[in-house]
């Protein structure tokens, strides 16, 4: 069972639309998914379904420990099932990290051949641990100046993400901590050179920070493409995460804009259904398949 | 720097072709010379002017070093080991024939590289003026592709040989 990511920092660059997208071309291919809708704060993965209604949702994980296999209801998409987000709770965003964390472990068992969770906009910690663990990382952007610097603010923060997580593994993170107090004194300027003493300091953090270095390998996705020269933003964006970020990445392709998209949702079909929003549907069919058959050159 | 480390920075695969280098490395000097790009986020130290230009740097470098494995990796035409004088310049065909065998270069290879059909270079090779175009512009055309290819001055071989044709025409026309 493969657990995909959708995220990316920026709010409305067509996280959603394109989990959705990814599900449901998943799920014509003849495997089983589940979307998962995991934007604690603004949920809307039932609407892109056609759901007017969901009858359960996370809600009953957390507060009524429901399984999960329940909660999975089917979409109009043979094959294609939901986990809703909270939609009538009052504070919708006011779980746990202990909770959120205690979700994803339950996620690994699902009965399914992928798990697609749409996450939400923002850096917080458990957006950015959630995707650092998923197996399929997915990164949408617009090609807005707004969308990718807030992506690229998303990718460092993954990368202070995992280089935190690795010093707590090891209880390093005090250590750290002076060391980066006392950095003026060391003589060490930048992030760089902070990682490189620490991976003198201890080989085990170097060995266990290279692992999880290797588990971030970024597919980017370019939404809302409107004109043509567009479309090579995707590219240059992907591009510069290798070469700025040294992130591993590759490029899925570019969604266009579909100015009748809007008149999809409100009714009980999902908005990917065939027989509607033709390019959406053309250009996430293309996506998914280069996601599956992506290849990140080895790094050296 | 490897072939490896060359597609890497060029950000191609393993299996793309000279072509896809190419205009992989158009769109990154598009992507990377321009100063104020949409993708850029002058507000972070990662896109410091000097870290772009460093960047080009290697886009060039891996460029021009998997231009020169391609070119070494190509099929050569021995050098004339000696320059003949030009009486000596093979012009009959069976002449010509012996001098590409000695070079080492097969019909198909010289087919591929002048884009003259096979059957229209072994019909230069054997004569078969029959099996050629009609008209002596176009076999002038090959025949001096043809020995440019194989490492012969065109201007010395054709005219014996298209001398040679001609005179077969008129004859045929009577
Ligand atoms: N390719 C597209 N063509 C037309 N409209 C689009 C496209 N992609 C997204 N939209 C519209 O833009 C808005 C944001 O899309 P979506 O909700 O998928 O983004 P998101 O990244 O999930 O947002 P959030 O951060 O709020 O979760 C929606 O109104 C959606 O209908
Ligand atoms: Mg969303």
């Amino acid at each position: 069972m493969h657990i995909w990511a959708v995220g990316g920092g920026k709010g409305g660059t067509g996280k959603s639309l394109v989990s959705n997208g990814l599900g449901t071309r998943l799920a014509e291919r003849g495997q089983q998914v589940i979307l998962v809708d995991a934007d604690y704060g603004g949920p809307n993965q039932h609407t892109y379904c056609g759901i007017r209604k969901p009858q359960t949702s996370l809600v009953q994980f957390f507060e009524e420990r429901m399984p999960l296999e329940e909660i999975a209801q089917p979409t109009k998409i043979e094959r294609l099932r939901l986990i809703p987000g909270n939609i009538n709770s009052h504070n919708t965003d006011n779980l746990t990290t202990t909770q959120k964390q205690k979700l994803f472990r339950h996620l690994k068992h699902l009965q399914a051949d992928h798990v697609i969770l749409d996450l939400g906009a923002g850096t917080g910690y458990d957006t950015l641990d959630t995707f650092l663990q998923a197996d399929v990382q997915v990164g949408v952007i617009a090609p807005d100046t707004l969308a990718i610097e807030n992506f690229y603010l998303f990718l460092k923060n993954l990368k202070y993400r995992q280089l935190g997580n690795t010093l707590s593994l090891l209880s390093l993170r005090d250590r750290a901590k002076g060391i980066w107090k006392n950095r003026a004194e060391l003589g060490i300027v930048n992030t760089k050179e902070f990682v490189a003493h620490l991976r003198v300091l201890s080989p085990e953090f170097s060995e266990l920070f290279n692992q999880e270095q290797k588990k971030l390998k970024m597919h980017v996705v370019l939404n809302q493409v409107r004109e043509h020269r567009q479309a090579e933003i995707g590219f240059a964006v992907k591009s510069a995460v290798v070469k700025f970020f040294h992130i591993t990445a590759a490029y899925a392709g570019h969604v266009r804009y579909d100015k009748d998209l809007w008149l999809q949702f409100g009714q009980d079909t999902p908005a990917l259904q065939r027989g509607s929003s033709f390019t959406l549907r053309q250009d996430l069919e293309r996506i998914t398949e280069e996601i599956l058959k992506a290849q990140f050159p080895e790094e050296t | 720097m490897d072939e490896g480390q060359c597609r890497r920075i060029l950000e191609v695969t393993e299996d793309a072709s000279a072509e896809d280098i190419t205009q992989a490395y158009l769109l990154m000097k598009r992507i990377y010379e321009r100063e104020q790009a949409i993708f850029a986020a002058p507000s972070m130290d990662e896109f410091a002017p000097e870290a772009r230009e460093a960047i080009l740097e290697e886009i060039e470098a891996a460029y021009r070093e998997l231009s020169r494995l391609q070119s070494a990796a190509q099929p050569r035409i021995h050098p004339l080991p000696i320059i003949l004088p030009v009486g000596s310049l093979p012009s009959d065909g069976e002449a010509l024939r012996s001098f590409r065998e000695a070079a080492g270069v097969s019909l198909e290879y010289v087919a591929s590289q002048t884009h003259v059909r096979v059957e229209f270079l072994s019909a230069l090779e054997e004569e078969r003026f029959w099996d050629l175009p009609l008209a002596a512009v176009n076999v002038r055309g090959f025949l001096s592709a043809y020995a440019t290819e194989i490492g012969l001055p065109a201007e010395a071989v054709v005219p014996p040989y298209m001398q040679r044709f001609q005179q077969w025409q008129a004859r045929r026309e009577k």
